[in-house]
């Protein structure tokens, strides 16, 4: 860009000079008189400026002249015409006031440019009239001109946006703003991407970058970063369908190690929580997404990079103030997405199990464990406490009742969430600065809270022409506190609250909830010495809350110093502490407190009661400490001749990252004056109720780790004839992790790439694509999985609570074959760009080979070291398409932009030397296990065969040897081999992206985006009689059970039978039946948004957004979410709503 | 300013220099490869992996005790209700349960003798050194034990060269292959264990969780028994009585208490607990109501050993852990039985009896004249024995072992259980009493099932 403005000012100021002396050679005859003016404007640089009405007087011009001096041919050439002329440096005025009084009509326009995504002003734009250079805009974007009637075009252009023309016949004011669009980011080439070590051109650039603007950016609302790029990246997908899903950029690339990408904010990886970031300081985001991209992460980039440039100010800027501030809001969710058992059934279910005395060990029990309120009164009426008319009416009367509603009513409220993010930047040519405020307010529906206040400041400042220094201070301050509990956070103990409970009596005060042991137990239990037992749904989450608060500081420095032969050296440092303070508190009046008191309380001889947990709260307080230190020293070197260039990149890093963690528990803590009781931790004591020896729990702990990395890095392009470009990186990581070998500790990774500009070739002649480019990369990238060890280690204990002397456990076990996993990459690229843009694009096909991958192998657990064993298990092989697309089908006052992205991922394990092939391992029961079958998906979806239902009384039937079976316990053990089981496919989406309409219409702009997921499988609960008996946890297709003879040709829900062995459930869960297809498009956000122009430039946007609008249509009948499926209390958030302003001056 | 950047850049070579200190710098605070004596004796002291280890499958496959109908029906685990019903497969859930725990105590104790190794004994560090190796080879010896006691034949001499015996794992490589040895390799090599332990292990542990001598005496005394090696029982049972000779008077305990027996009483020469699965709960496990009978009613264990349920039936409370857990270390109380029992078998009537009258005499009520066992017919005096073996060693996972060594004298001994409506008996030569390997491990292994 700079080379660019300096190569204009030098020819502008050429053609000045030019004027004086050039001399002019002329040979026309009988040619209109404009044709000559622009014959000499050609040649001299002057300018003609006239009024049109005047030429028609004129005559032809004959002349003929040779080398002659532009006053000489002008005399000669006005001589013969009707009119004078003035020669004012480089006008020549025709006419004018002295000679025919017909004035110049001549007007003096003020201009600002503007960039129209975020309105920062565009300094160095160049102003053109009529082909003619005019001006160029300053610091502050503006401009001055002076027009004549005949300049009928204006046209404005600067690098990285496209040219804007206006007719100046149409201009009424003298007063313009002009907003510049930026080219489309994928295409730009001027487009610069960061992979964390240096920006590069777009075009020089081999690997596959996705680069994501601050404007497309900022059309979805929140407070984090990440859980936007599902929506508008390319090859990004969040796997929410398996419980080891998250964020992935392009599919697996491992199996068993860590699977985030690595996430770098400016120059390092950030150690913080990315959740301190706020998003209104993005910049923008670069996704590293091949090897040639990441390969200059090492180890840590297997999983694809994500790199997020933070604001900057710019030299030579005009100060500006932007402001961006959102009301956000969501509704309750709606529960009855869960699919809970009909309270009814639930009730009769109990009626039944009571009837086959499935309740009398525990009814009986000396550890009094709770009873349901229907098992209560059932056993009342067997003991004849009640009558039978009694029970039944006080069961019939909680029928009605659906525990979701007493949620809905106590629980949840609608979310509000505001933000506010100012920001102030400037610079002069010595020095530019940014700083903002962030602040952002979240109460969930829950009432949980999240509060946090940002301080951004960053400088930079160039004391000498070849030095710079910058320096940049972010600080976080983020504090969370829950709320009330949720579905399922409220138990009985280790079962599900029962769908009829009631978090009040029938006069709206809070009531008691059984929990834990049984309630007849409770209210009479210490004859009132104890403290109250009872657990109050509605009182308890107001003692019981959990404080979280995250300070975190990040100070960075870079100097980069030029030497003038084209070698750069520049030294980064960046600095960061992350406290984490962590406190729990149950008070005193917590039921949490008041249990663990009671239960620890000793009645003495005299009657006298002492407590080994001393009456009051209990605070569970844990700090974490994360010190974090990055030295960087680089050396550039940039050599450019006529048409290639070369640049180079090599150096070296330190890092060290250090975490302290402590915690401690506090008994008998009192909130109001903060003191703490005593324990005895190694004494034991009978408990209250069965008198068994039990000890208190211990809870306090310290840890200390650090991890110390080195690095050796480097990176070169060349380029040749502006059309050939090759690339190669590489990197090698040491580190002080336990076991890896001296050959490991050591570890190359390194990737080539190259560029070809097909359309830049003589030979190219396809005319609606004026632009192709063709890229390919290849290159290996690691994962880095701290736990994997070569030696024996053993992991420190707290003190063994009998005497009192130190206890460690195994850690990791001696495996002497352990080695890093490598994923190697191979990648595609077409950028292609039709004629006058209508349709741009990338596709991108990859390959991507996972050697040595972590599988965690079963093992003969004889061996006594557990039963699977981390091994470099696995090979797999994925590939894929990443397609982007954007298209402007209208680009008139209304414009109609279509940006597509479309990827499609598959991979397969190639190798598994796992030898375990037992099938009830790869069958889903609650979430999804990853192994992998050669030739199969790394995470499939797999299932016992499925007989149908016995026609005779509704078990589920299996295979067993290819024969019919319902040897369940053999089906779900050691029956069924892994080839036995019926593999449907991926687990996660083979086809997905997103479409995002945008249309601008004047003032207005619309945009919404569309997600969609294809080709997967996903394992949907249902009933579970194994654990609606023993869990009371109940699924609605209860009432589709078989029942009858002849049902069995309407469903596939097993009849209930009691007892139930655990296998028949379990065969039931993991079997065909219940596997449905995950494909489904959900309306992701929509945006709509108005600019307001005030005076002087100003602007402000209003917008409003809905996001997580739902699902616009799925392939499973059964009503599931594929996205929220993780177990039967998956709560679907509601659509979230958010109105905002923002705007920059 | 050129000449401060420059400093920088010395600086971070400075820094660079000391690379490979930066690289050798420990990750964590508690993690460390073992290499101290204090190292390996943390692992044996990380009481979850050493003390709750001991087996439960021989106490649910017991007849000490039943379940009703009902309760039965209600279990959630199906792999305990077939160890009750005596079903011969499936009897234990994939990787985890007993075989499980065994072995990972045996890997614990391989860990430390193969790293110890790498430690010269010196005078300085000997009683340390010793007492590490000690508990290793006790830890090893025992679970070797415990296995053969589920998964092998008793021990017979005639036929222990081709009965199947255990895998004995000898050293932490997991790499090496599991296979069965001969029931006479594995006794070999648990005896060789627990008498190398019994050399080195202090005579006094800091606390009976730990090993000890007389935990080692006590272990081979209860072994040889169960082989029918007498003398070499007599001999163990009175080494480790030598040590420790103290009785409960169970006057003493108060019968109100939950669990009347305090844990780690005087009697405990060594303290580990079976941790039990919800079928032998108190709630629901039984205690055969003839069982109860055979206690007299001047016996205090009558009461201390029992809770009276509201149906009238009894659950067993006479654990020496104070809690539900059931004892599985080394007590007083087995030791006198041992060495009354052996010493009998070996002539010595007087003796035998002495033993039986002073631990019957300890759980006497003070208030009730004690009337001394006297006979000179040593099989009733045996009878008597066994009796009391049964009745004070109730609910400790012995009785099986008792069984079966018992039938190879030809007792007959059948087990009985009343089962939803049915008698179901396991007759004494049934193949259940040894119990099959876990399905997994064969899977995984290869070795040769039980049959």
């Amino acid at each position: 860009m700079f080379t660019i403005v300096v190569t204009v000012l030098i020819s502008t100021t050429l053609s000045g000079q030019q004027m004086n002396q050039s001399n002019i050679s002329l040979n026309v005859s009988n040619a209109p008189i404009d044709e000559v003016f622009s014959i000499i404007e050609k040649q001299t640089g002057c300018r003609f400026i006239y009024d049109g009405d005047i030429l028609k007087k004129a005559n032809k011009v004959n002349i003929s002249v040779s080398d002659r001096p532009l006053n000489t041919v002008l005399q000669l050439l006005f001589s013969e015409e009707p009119f004078p002329y003035t020669l004012k440096k480089d006008m020549i005025i025709i006419g004018g006031s002295n000679a025919s009084g017909t004035l110049i009509q001549q007007r003096k326009i003020k201009g600002v440019v503007l960039d129209k995504d975020d309105h920062s002003l565009i300094a160095g734009a160049t102003i053109m009239l009529n082909g003619q250079i005019r001006a160029i805009t300053n610091t502050y974007g503006e401009f001055d001109i002076a027009i004549y009637k005949q300049d009928s075009i204006l046209t404005i252009s600067s690098v990285g946006f496209e040219t804007y023309k206006i007719n100046m016949n149409a201009l009424k004011s003298s007063d313009i703003q002009i907003f510049l669009d930026r080219k489309p980011a994928t295409l730009d080439s001027v487009e610069v991407v960061s992979n964390g070590y240096m920006v590069i051109p777009k075009e020089r650039s081999t690997g596959s970058f996705d680069f994501i603007s601050q404007n497309l950016f900022q059309h979805q609302s929140g407070m984090d970063i990440l859980s936007r790029l599902e929506s508008i990246a390319s090859g990004v997908v969040v796997d929410k369908a398996t419980s080891t899903g998250g964020l992935m950029i392009r599919g697996l690339s491992t199996i068993n190690g860590p699977k985030d990408p690595l996430i770098v904010v400016d120059n390092f990886p950030y150690d913080g929580d990315i959740a301190n970031i706020n998003p209104n300081d993005v910049e923008s985001i670069t996704i590293l997404k091949d090897a040639a991209a990441a390969s200059i992460w090492g180890a840590k980039a297997g999983n694809g990079v994500i790199v997020i440039t933070t604001k900057k100010g710019k030299f030579n800027e005009a100060p500006k103030v932007s402001f961006n501030s959102f009301l956000q809001t969501s509704a309750e969710p709606d529960l009855s997405y869960i699919k809970q058992i009909n309270t009814s059934d639930f009730i009769d279910v109990e009626k039944y199990l009571f009837n086959n005395g499935f309740y009398n060990s525990n009814i009986n029990s000396p550890g009094v464990p709770v009873i349901s309120p229907v098992v209560e009164l059932l056993q009342k009426q067997k003991m004849g406490q009640i009558s039978e008319t009694e029970a039944n009416n006080e069961i019939d009367a909680l029928r009605g009742l659906d525990v979701r509603n007493q949620f809905e009513k106590y629980m949840y409220r609608r979310s509000f969430n505001q933000q506010y993010a100012l920001s102030f930047q400037g610079g002069t040519d010595k020095l530019n600065w940014i700083t903002s405020i962030g602040v952002d307010k979240q109460i969930g529906n829950l009432n949980e809270i999240n509060n946090r206040n940002n301080i951004h400041f960053n400088v930079n400042y160039k004391p000498l022409q070849n030095l710079e220094i910058g320096a940049c201070i972010y600080y976080t301050e983020y504090k969370t506190s829950t709320g009330r509990p949720g579905y399922g956070g409220v138990m009985t103990n280790n079962f599900q609250t029962m769908p009829y409970a009631q978090f009040t009596d029938r006069n709206g005060n809070p009531s008691p909830l059984y929990k834990q042991y049984a309630q007849g137990y409770k209210d009479t239990a210490g004859n009132g010495k104890l403290l109250d037992w009872n657990y109050y749904p509605l009182e308890d989450y107001k003692h019981n809350y959990g404080n979280n608060e995250v300070l975190d500081n990040t100070i960075s420095l870079n100097i980069k110093y030029k030497l003038p032969i084209g070698v750069s050296a520049s030294l980064l440092y960046q600095h960061e502490r992350q406290k984490t303070d962590n406190k729990q508190l149950y008070d005193s009046q917590s039921y949490y407190a008041r249990n663990l008191v009671n239960y620890y309380t000793q009645v003495n001889g005299n009657g006298s009661l002492s407590y080994p947990i001393p009456v009051g709260g209990i605070l569970d307080h844990n700090t974490i400490s994360m010190l974090s230190n990055d030295i960087r020293f680089q050396v550039n070197y940039d050599k450019n001749w006529h048409s290639s260039s070369l640049n180079l990149l090599t150096g070296y890093e330190l890092r060290r990252q250090g975490t302290d963690n402590y915690r401690n528990r506090y008994y008998g803590y009192q909130t109001d004056i903060a003191t703490v009781g005593n324990v005895n931790y190694t004494g034991s004591y009978p408990d209250y109720i069965d008198g068994n020896s039990v000890q208190v729990p211990m809870l306090d702990n310290i840890n200390f780790s650090q991890t110390n990395f080195i690095s050796y890095f480097a990176n070169g392009a060349f380029t040749f004839l502006k059309k050939y470009v090759v690339s190669f990186s590489a990197r090698r990581d040491a580190s002080n992790l336990f076991g890896l070998n001296t050959n490991d500790e050591w570890n190359p990774f390194w990737s080539l790439g190259t560029t070809w500009k097909l359309s830049d070739e003589k030979f190219y002649h396809i005319g609606f694509l004026p632009y192709l480019n063709v890229k390919a990369t290849y290159g290996y990238s690691g994962n880095i999985d701290p736990s994997m060890s070569a030696v024996t280690t053993i992991f420190y204990l707290p003190n063994n609570t009998f005497y009192n002397v130190p206890a460690a456990r195994f850690d990791n076990i001696y495996n002497p074959d352990l080695r890093w996993e490598t994923s190697r990459m191979t990648n595609f690229s077409v950028e292609f760009k039709t004629k006058n843009n209508v349709l741009n694009g990338t596709i991108e096909y990859y390959r991507k080979e996972g050697k040595d991958l972590f599988g965690y192998a079963p093992l003969d657990y004889t061996t006594g070291v557990g039963t699977s064993i981390l091994k470099n298990a696995a090979d797999m092989k994925g590939s894929g398409w990443d397609i982007r697309l954007i298209a402007t089908p209208i680009n008139q006052t209304l414009k109609w932009t279509i940006t597509g992205n479309i990827s499609n991922y598959q991979d397969k394990v190639t190798q598994n030397y796992l030898r375990d092939l037992d099938g009830y391992n790869y069958v889903a029961k609650d979430g999804n296990t990853l192994f992998g079958v050669p030739g199969n998906a790394v995470i499939g979806i797999y299932a016992y065969k499925w007989g149908g239902l016995d026609p005779d009384n509704g078990d589920p039937v299996g295979y067993l040897n290819g024969e019919k079976s319902k040897d369940y316990a053999t089906i779900t053990t050691s029956g069924t081999s892994v080839y036995d089981l019926k593999y449907y496919g991926s687990a996660q989406p083979t086809w997905f992206g997103s479409v995002i309409n945008n249309f601008q219409y004047k003032r207005w702009e619309l945009e919404w985006s569309i997600l969609f997921k294809f080709g997967y499988y996903f394992h949907r609960s249902s009933i579970n009689y194994y654990k609606l008996f023993n869990q009371w946890i109940g699924n609605s297709d209860f009432s589709k059970r078989w029942q009858k003879p002849g049902d069995e040709k309407t469903t596939d829900v097993p009849s209930m039978v009691y007892p139930e062995p655990q296998a028949r459930s379990d065969f039931y869960a993991g079997s065909e039946a219940l596997v449905d297809k995950g494909d489904h498009i959900r309306l992701k956000y929509v945006n709509l948004l108005y600019r307001l122009p005030l005076k002087k430039k100003r602007f402000i946007d209003f917008y409003i957004n809905g996001a997580d609008l739902g699902i616009i249509w799925k392939a499973n009948h059964n009503g599931i979410d594929p996205d929220y499926n993780l177990g039967l209390f998956s709560v679907k958030p509601a659509p979230t709503y958010t109105f905002g302003i923002r705007f920059n001056y | 300013m050129k000449s401060n950047f420059l400093l920088l850049v010395f600086l971070f070579f400075l820094l660079f220099a000391s690379c490979s200190k930066y690289l050798a710098e420990k990750s964590s605070s508690q993690l460390v490869i073992p290499q101290s004596l204090s190292d390996l004796q943390a692992l044996m002291d990380f009481t979850s992996s050493t003390d709750a280890s001991d087996p439960s499958a021989l106490a649910i496959s017991s007849d000490e005790y039943y379940l009703s109908d009902n309760d039965f029906s209600a279990l959630s685990s199906d792999y305990d209700k077939r160890k009750y019903e005596w079903d011969s497969s499936n009897l234990f859930e994939p990787a985890t349960g007993d075989w499980y725990n065994c072995y990972k105590l045996v890997y614990i104790a391989n860990t430390v003798i193969s790293d110890i190794g790498n430690i010269k004994e010196e005078p300085g560090n000997s009683a340390d050194w010793e007492n590490v190796a000690g508990q290793a080879y006790f830890y090893r010896g025992k679970s070797f034990y415990n296995i053969a006691s589920i998964w092998c034949k008793s021990f017979d001499s005639s036929t222990m060269k081709t009965d199947l015996g255990i895998p004995l794992r000898l050293n932490p490589d997991f790499n090496t292959p599991s296979v069965r040895s001969t029931l006479g390799e594995t006794y070999k090599q648990l005896l060789t264990d627990l008498k190398q332990s019994a050399v080195y292990l202090p005579v006094t542990p800091i606390h009976p969780m730990r090993p000890s001598k007389g935990a080692s005496y006590g272990m081979l005394a209860r072994i040889y028994l169960f082989m029918r090696d007498y003398p070499d029982a007599l001999k163990y049972a009175d080494s480790a009585l030598a040590i420790n000779n103290n009785l409960i008077d169970m006057n003493t305990l108060d019968s109100s208490k939950a669990y009347p027996i305090p844990q780690f009483n005087t009697e405990t020469i060594y303290y580990s607990s079976i941790s039990i699965p919800a079928i032998l709960n108190i709630s629901r496990a039984k205690i055969d109501t003839a069982i109860y009978n055979l206690f007299e009613s001047g016996d205090l264990r009558k009461e201390l050993f029992f809770r009276r349920n509201a149906d009238g039936t009894f659950g067993f409370r006479g654990n020496y852990t104070a809690s539900l857990s059931l004892f599985g270390g080394i007590p007083v109380d087995e030791m006198l039985l041992i060495h009354s029992e052996a010493t009998l078998r070996l002539g010595n009537i007087s003796d035998a009896l002495a033993d039986l009258n002073r631990l019957l005499k300890s759980r006497w009520k003070s208030s009730v004249p004690y009337s001394s066992i006297t006979s000179t017919d040593s099989k009733t005096i045996l009878s008597k024995i066994l009796l009391e073996r049964r009745k004070e060693l109730l609910m400790r996972g012995l009785w099986w072992q008792d069984v079966k060594r018992l039938n190879k004298e030809g007792y007959n001994i059948s087990l009985h259980r009343l089962h939803m409506g049915q008698t179901i008996i396991l007759q004494p030569d049934a193949k259940q009493f040894v119990l099959p390997i876990p399905e997994d491990i064969i899977q995984l292994t290869g070795m040769q099932q039980n049959d």
